[in-house]
């Protein structure tokens, strides 16, 4: 009898078990699970990446030889140059923290870099994902932003949005989920890049007489201290029209970097700074207590 | 049944590896071919309903752990696919490539929109997946593409299973038990 219609109460089993989980959200529940699923297949994908980066770097591997004692040149007089420029630049660093203290200007961020190695890639792709081998216990938190570099340059991969005790899940910023305000330096206009899959981005939110053009450069605009200012995010690709609903133009964006090249982020640690009180002149709407009497 | 069941864990297994070595080679937000769900029709094609039903069940719960989809939501769907094409096997006739193109490319469509649909559902808090049609377009061509030789493999690697059954130490194992 059973037998009859194992097939059904198979299924029907399943299905419960399936519509019970997503029922009862059994994602925050099964978090523990997940972790320790990543946990024990991570070693796994860093075994099959690993191996399959060694075999496909073998070619590049006797040309990178022969560059080496040019690059190693070119780098030794890039540092002495470097060093000086990290010198002033801690000293207008210190400037600028002082004056901002003296302004009471409101707290901002203080991003530690921290260097992840990629261990796997969203299995479907459904979603834009990687995962790292750095965690909580590193003082990774989720939103935290990452970066990796690109022709000594910055460049925006994406936020970290699930956090475990050693790896932690990056959402792309090619996933359609993602929003990053950026910025057109070139011509000072600010929007919105979207994913919207297929290793591409949408600049939304430009006027209609926008100036930005094809080549430009997108930075990230640092608006609520999410992502650090002025990373590279990538170049304007396509213009499309004024939309008819919006009212406001989109542009199309290609990614400073492929993202499925990435083998190496950085994971930008935020501590917020806490801004001193004025010591000199009281801001206009300083409370009454700080001003000097008349 | 302990036969079919190391047949399931080795073939999610071999599933799992080659899922992860394509996703590591296709480009992030490309679309890549659906390996499980293409195994899980050639399964449910032979009549195997209770090895589709689970391998989709398990493969599919394996793929939410994995990534960040609703737990459930794939073992859902690709459990009721095994099930479905299981059943209607017969009807179905999958022999034919035409066939096997055709059902790849509707149950194809059938889990994208079960998929939305759930997430729709069940996490209502998220904003809006948008669709791209470039993309499904894309992953139900490589899909339907693959169909046939997916369908191929699989036929031979069933039978190279039933030879092992057939060979002398799953026989020496049954009459000990016996």
């Amino acid at each position: 009898m059973i037998q009859r219609y194992l097939s059904s109460v198979l299924l029907g089993f399943y299905a419960l078990f399936c519509l019970a989980c997503l029922t009862w959200s059994a994602d925050s529940v099964l978090r523990p699970l997940k972790y320790t699923y990543r946990y024990l297949i991570s070693p796994v994908d860093n075994t099959l990446l690993s191996e399959m980066e060694r075999w496909g770097a073998f070619g590049e591997n006797f040309s990178r030889l022969v560059s080496l004692d040019i690059r190693y040149r070119d780098l030794t007089s890039e540092v002495r140059r470097r060093t000086f420029s990290e010198q002033r630049m801690k000293t207008l660093e210190e400037e600028n923290e002082r004056l901002a203290r003296l302004l009471g200007l409101s707290a901002t961020p203080d991003w530690t870099p921290l260097g992840a190695r990629v261990l796997a890639r969203d299995a479907a792709d459904w979603f834009h994902s990687i995962m790292v081998d750095r965690g909580q216990s590193e003082g990774v938190r989720v939103a935290d932003p990452v970066l990796t570099f690109h022709k000594d340059q910055s460049v925006l991969v994406g936020q970290i949005i699930e956090a475990s005790a050693h790896s932690s899940r990056v959402l792309l910023v090619t996933d359609p989920f993602s929003a990053v305000s950026v910025r057109v330096p070139a011509k000072s206009e600010d929007g919105v890049a979207e994913g919207r899959g297929l290793g591409r981005l949408t600049l939304n939110y430009l006027f209609p007489d926008s100036a930005v053009q094809i080549g430009d450069d997108v930075m990230t605009a640092g608006l609520g201290h999410i992502f650090p200012e002025g990373v590279f995010v990538g170049r304007v690709a396509s213009l499309e029209d004024v939309s008819k609903e919006t009212f406001f133009r989109r542009a199309v964006i290609t990614p400073a970097v492929r993202l499925n090249n990435l083998h190496e982020v950085v994971i930008m640690l935020k501590k917020v700074r806490e801004a001193g009180p004025p010591h000199l002149a009281p801001a206009a709407d300083a409370p009454a207590k700080n001003r000097r009497p008349r | 049944v302990r036969h079919r069941f190391i047949f399931g864990l080795v073939t999610l297994l071999i599933i799992w590896v080659i899922q992860v070595m394509m996703i590591s080679l296709i480009p992030v937000g490309w679309p890549t071919p659906h390996i499980l769900l293409l195994v899980l029709l050639a399964l449910g094609g032979r009549g195997e309903v209770d090895l589709a039903q689970s391998l989709g069940f398990f493969g599919g719960l394996a793929l939410d752990v994995m990534g960040v989809s609703l737990f459930g939501s794939q073992g859902l769907v690709l459990c009721l696919i095994g099930f479905s094409v299981g059943r209607l096997a017969r009807q179905l006739n999958v022999d034919k490539v035409m066939t096997q193109m055709a059902v790849t490319g509707f149950t194809t469509l059938f889990f994208w929109t079960v998929l939305a649909l759930l997430d729709h559902l069940f996490r209502p808090a998220a904003p809006e997946r948008p669709l791209f049609p470039d993309i499904m377009a894309l992953g139900l061509v490589y899909n339907v593409l693959l169909a046939p030789v997916g369908f191929r493999l699989i036929n031979w690697w069933w039978d190279f299973w039933m030879d092992i059954e057939g060979s002398a130490f799953f026989r020496s194992g049954r009459k000990r038990v016996g």
